[in-house]
């Protein structure tokens, strides 16, 4: 009986707590990536959101929580608020049903031009997201085809909720196709043909089946969306207007025009709640809710489920999109292209030379900024995602929730926040090189960090464990194992963290200095003053710039790593 | 090398980090001399895998300690330990060469690449790949797979070799295969090895000795034969081979004999095995192919024989399998070569028993 006593003595919590310590600190370079990882995180994801929320307590003569019941007495800020929900309510649903429709029109349906369709879906997300607020201009404007050209009408009135609306949905739809695609592709057809088997009819199959099991899926992508418009800047500032107000440009305005920081800081953190609290609801309550019908083996589909007028229902909305799609870039290339959008649609490479002149700084700053970051921030979302799922540390789960919390702040609140944080010593980064590169690497990892855990998670864990056994360190695995395995995750993760680092905005705008300046925010510029035809032959650079880009990672993936990784892993080994 | 466990305790948290959690090994202490082959047997969920782990420092355990060649390295990281572990997965690293896997732990120690060719080239000589050594490990069979596993871990030279059921993703003639050529490389090496399996025929074939476990405890060690013969409890016995379980008492003692009744027979047999057992609630038992059956009654001093009549008749050309039932007790016999034996009828009359010598007293 005395020995079972010492025995849960030793076991105890903080015994064990302590023996955790003391193992990683015979890993010196794990135990130190780990410190280094939280520090990272403490300085330049939690420390930029405190100094906003301290800033925000101060924008009264009577600082403290007065502060939110002066601002939300305010008609103005109360419609901002009200605008941002609607808008992002709005363009959340609507970005669903066209990115479910689409997702299973190409998962369910044997139509033609598959292949079509889904790369028309992705082109908008290697764009700039604000590309969209320039082609409904081109399309919508003053001097628009569609309105003026097309039906006559002059002045349509496209700033406000409608046009607002359609170039987010346009922005947007790929993150909800992606998502649901995913979703639907996991939801093996043999239980639909099993329904259909037991009796039912398609609809009744559509209804019971597919649709709740995708909801989930559909849940997730409806919050995702609805905290990527709330944080959207660069279509709301085009396009929204004087008569409709969103937070996000509010509080841009606040600080650019009005001089008044507390005050964008207070309309900031006005905006980070919703963000924060979708997030919650995804994370925590959706994800739970998740149905894995995932059995290992892709199932060939055997494509009942879809009567031939659905299909080619869904067809015909498929190309609607598509066109749409088409219609948006090519009137950016004829923006870029001609003399007067509008007026003198005649050839012309002046809008090019123009770009030239005085984007070339900006061209070669963004370039540097990009491949500075991009490489950062994919290892950086790799080795967090080799942490958080293979090792045991204490702290991880909130490792885990940082990361992905940087995901939920809006780019407005982030921007403030670095303003805040680093303009004084010992972090004096305001108007530098640093502060940008450092902003993109901790807003765009988290993409990195799904990826590379999803991956992760179906990799045998036993075959880093053998890394392990044959004298491999922690640091070792991971170069030498982990990374090979998951290079698909590895290769996503560097492309999206390059392509958000040439496409944002929403924060940088609230970084850039004289020195170091963007594309994006020169390109917003040139929009702001009218320049249209600018602005387009900059957003045809920026996009040329991006699909180089994309071989070229994929280039020096595969030479780095050494491996040839497609259809490589189904051998032996995987499980 | 040596291996000790004391008194070795370990629990898992549920996954939801709740209070309750479970017990995987309990109080385990176990010493696996130098060159041994020891295997952990036990059902699934019995923590002999989890044990194993514990060796190779993939789990630490809550309490207790692990001494290889006699250094603790209880809070060492397996990567620190000279251990090698042949994985059931087989976990061949997908992206590299079947040679470059098995050069994995030695480029890691940094041998000059000279050396490292020499190696490997007789490591996958000793198991038949060198044809191989160019493939990709998707390109090969399972049992190859295998045998790429082994030559990883043994190339090292450990000081200790960890199997973790490394046959069961085999099919049955090459797990036959691989099981004795396991035996022969870890004999002609001398490696000292604990090997783990829920196999029972694999661990007999293998194994210098069995450790047998139940949830998360050590309920027998000893040689095959040891195991099989004299059980110590019921688990055992039942988990390795098949059991009859008789009820008997001890009605008395005279010289080296031990007098039971069982099922209302007397027999005899020798005291030393019934020594510090209580009389009134023995158990033995009885395997059930030394359970033979006889047409006629004839009696026979060094037999134990009862009147019974088949309920179940089982021919399967090698053997038979018979239920017979003695007063309302059913004993099963294994009847190997029936044509030599007798083959019998469902609901014969007929005369049951076993050899006196050969039952086993358990406490019941």
């Amino acid at each position: 009986m005395e020995t079972k006593a010492a025995i849960t003595f030793e076991g105890t919590p903080l015994r064990r707590f302590m023996r955790r310590l003391a193992r990683l600190a015979k890993e010196p370079v794990l135990l130190a990536s780990i410190l280094v990882i939280f520090a990272l995180l403490a300085l330049f994801i939690i420390y930029p959101v405190v100094m906003v929320l301290i800033k925000s307590f101060t924008s009264a003569e009577h600082p403290g929580i007065e502060v939110y019941k002066t601002l939300l007495s305010s008609s103005y800020v109360r419609s901002s608020l009200y605008n941002s929900l609607s808008m992002g309510a709005a363009a959340a649903l609507l970005s669903c049903v066209v990115g479910f429709l689409f997702a299973y029109a190409v998962t369910r349906t044997d139509m033609p031009f598959k292949g079509f369709f889904n790369f028309m879906a992705i082109v908008p997300i290697v764009s700039p997201p604000f590309l969209g607020a320039v082609s409904v201009l081109l399309l919508f404007g003053s001097n628009g085809l569609i309105t003026s050209k097309l039906l006559g009408i002059y002045n349509y009135p496209i700033y406000g909720f409608k046009g607002l609306l359609f170039a987010q949905v346009v922005t947007f739809f790929p993150v909800a196709y992606l998502t649901l695609k995913g979703v639907l592709e996991s939801i093996s057809p043999t239980l639909e043909d099993a329904a259909l088997d037991l009796g039912s009819s398609r609809l009744q199959v559509f209804g019971k089946v597919t649709l709740p099991l995708a909801l989930p899926g559909i849940a997730s992508a409806l919050l995702v969306i609805f905290i990527e418009s709330l944080a959207d800047f660069g279509n709301p500032l085009v396009l929204a207007g004087s008569n409709f107000p969103t937070l996000s440009v509010q509080a841009y305005l606040q600080i650019t025009g009005m001089y008044d920081l507390p005050g964008g800081a207070a309309l900031s953190v006005v905006l980070l709640i919703p963000s924060i609290t979708a997030f919650m609801l995804q994370k925590y309550w959706v994800e739970k809710r998740k149905y894995v019908t995932v059995t290992g083996k892709p199932t060939s589909t055997t494509i009942k489920s879809v009567s031939s007028g659905t299909k080619w229902a869904l067809f015909g909305l498929c190309l609607f999109v598509a066109g749409v799609v088409i219609l948006f870039y090519g009137v950016i290339v004829a923006g870029a292209f001609a003399k007067l959008w509008g007026i003198d649609p005649s050839f012309t490479l002046r809008n090019f030379e123009y770009v030239w002149g005085v984007g070339r700084e900006a061209i070669m700053d963004t370039l540097l900024i990009a491949g500075i970051s991009t490489p950062i921030s994919g290892l950086l979302g790799m080795a967090i995602a080799f942490l958080v799922v293979r090792k045991s540390f204490p702290g991880k789960n909130a490792m885990d929730f940082i990361s992905m919390l940087s995901f939920a702040l809006p780019g407005t609140v982030v921007g403030i926040g670095y303003i805040l944080a680093f303009n004084r010593r010992p972090f004096l980064l305001t108007g530098t090189l640093a502060i940008l590169v450092l902003n993109f690497v901790f807003r765009y990892f988290p993409v990195g960090i799904q990826a590379g855990v999803a991956t992760l998670r179906q990799v045998d864990a036993s075959i880093e464990e053998a890394a392990a056994n044959l004298g491999a360190g922690t640091e070792k695995t991971f170069a030498k194992v982990t990374l090979p395995l998951i290079a698909p995750a590895f290769f996503s993760a560097l492309v999206f963290a390059f392509v958000r680092a040439m496409t944002a905005i929403s924060a940088a705008v609230f970084l850039v200095s004289a020195d170091w300046n963007l594309m994006t925010v020169q390109i917003l510029n040139q929009v702001n003053s009218g320049r249209l035809g600018a602005a387009a032959a900059f957003s045809m650079v920026l996009i040329g710039i991006i699909v180089v880009a994309m071989v070229v990672i994929r280039l020096v993936v595969d030479k780095l790593l050494g491996i040839r990784y497609q259809a490589r892993f189904q051998g032996g080994g995987f499980r | 090398m040596s291996v000790e466990l004391i008194n070795v305790t370990k629990r898992f948290r549920s996954p939801e980090g709740e209070v309750s959690s479970v017990v995987a090994v309990d109080n385990v202490s176990l010493v696996i001399e130098e060159g041994e082959m020891v295997t952990l047997l036990g059902p699934s969920g019995c923590g002999k895998t989890t044990t194993l782990r514990i060796v190779a420092g993939f789990e630490m355990p809550d309490s207790g300690k692990v001494v290889i060649g006699g250094h603790d390295v209880t809070d060492m990281p397996p990567n620190k330990r000279n251990t090698a572990m042949v994985f059931q997965s087989y976990a061949i690293f997908p992206h590299l060469t079947v040679f470059e896997n098995v050069a994995f732990g030695l480029r890691i120690r940094k041998l000059p690449q000279a050396a490292i060719e020499e190696k490997v080239g007789r490591m996958l000589g000793l198991v038949g790949l060198t044809e191989m050594a160019r493939r990709s490990p998707d390109q090969l069979s399972g049992g190859q797979q295998q045998r790429v596993a082994l030559a990883r871990a043994i190339v090292n030279e450990p000081d200790v070799l960890l199997f973790d059921e490394p046959l069961s993703n085999l099919d049955a003639k090459l797990r036959e295969q691989m099981r004795s050529e396991i035996r022969r490389i870890q004999q002609g090496l001398g490696i000292t090895s604990l090997y783990v399996t829920h196999d029972q025929a694999e661990a007999m074939a293998l194994s210098d000795r069995i450790v047998i476990m139940n949830e998360g405890r050590i309920a027998q060690v000893g040689s095959p034969k040891d195991i099989y013969d004299t059980p110590t409890d019921r688990f055992v016995a039942e988990f390795v081979g098949r059991a009859n379980f008789l009820p008997a008492k001890l009605t008395g003692c005279s010289g080296d004999l031990a007098t039971l009744d069982v099922m209302g027979r007397t027999i005899n047999i020798d005291r030393a095995k019934v020594a510090g057992k209580p009389a009134s609630s023995i158990e033995l038992v009885v395997r059930p192919e030394t359970v033979r059956l006889w047409r006629s009654s004839e009696a026979d001093p060094s037999m134990a024989r009862f009147a019974g009549k088949v309920r179940r008749a089982l021919y399967m050309g090698s053997v038979a399998e018979y239920d017979v039932e003695v007063d309302g007790t059913m004993l099963l016999s294994v009847v190997t070569s029936p044509a030599e034996h007798g083959i019998f009828g469902i609901d014969e009359e007929v005369s049951v028993g076993f050899p006196m010598a050969v039952v086993h007293p358990l406490c019941s």
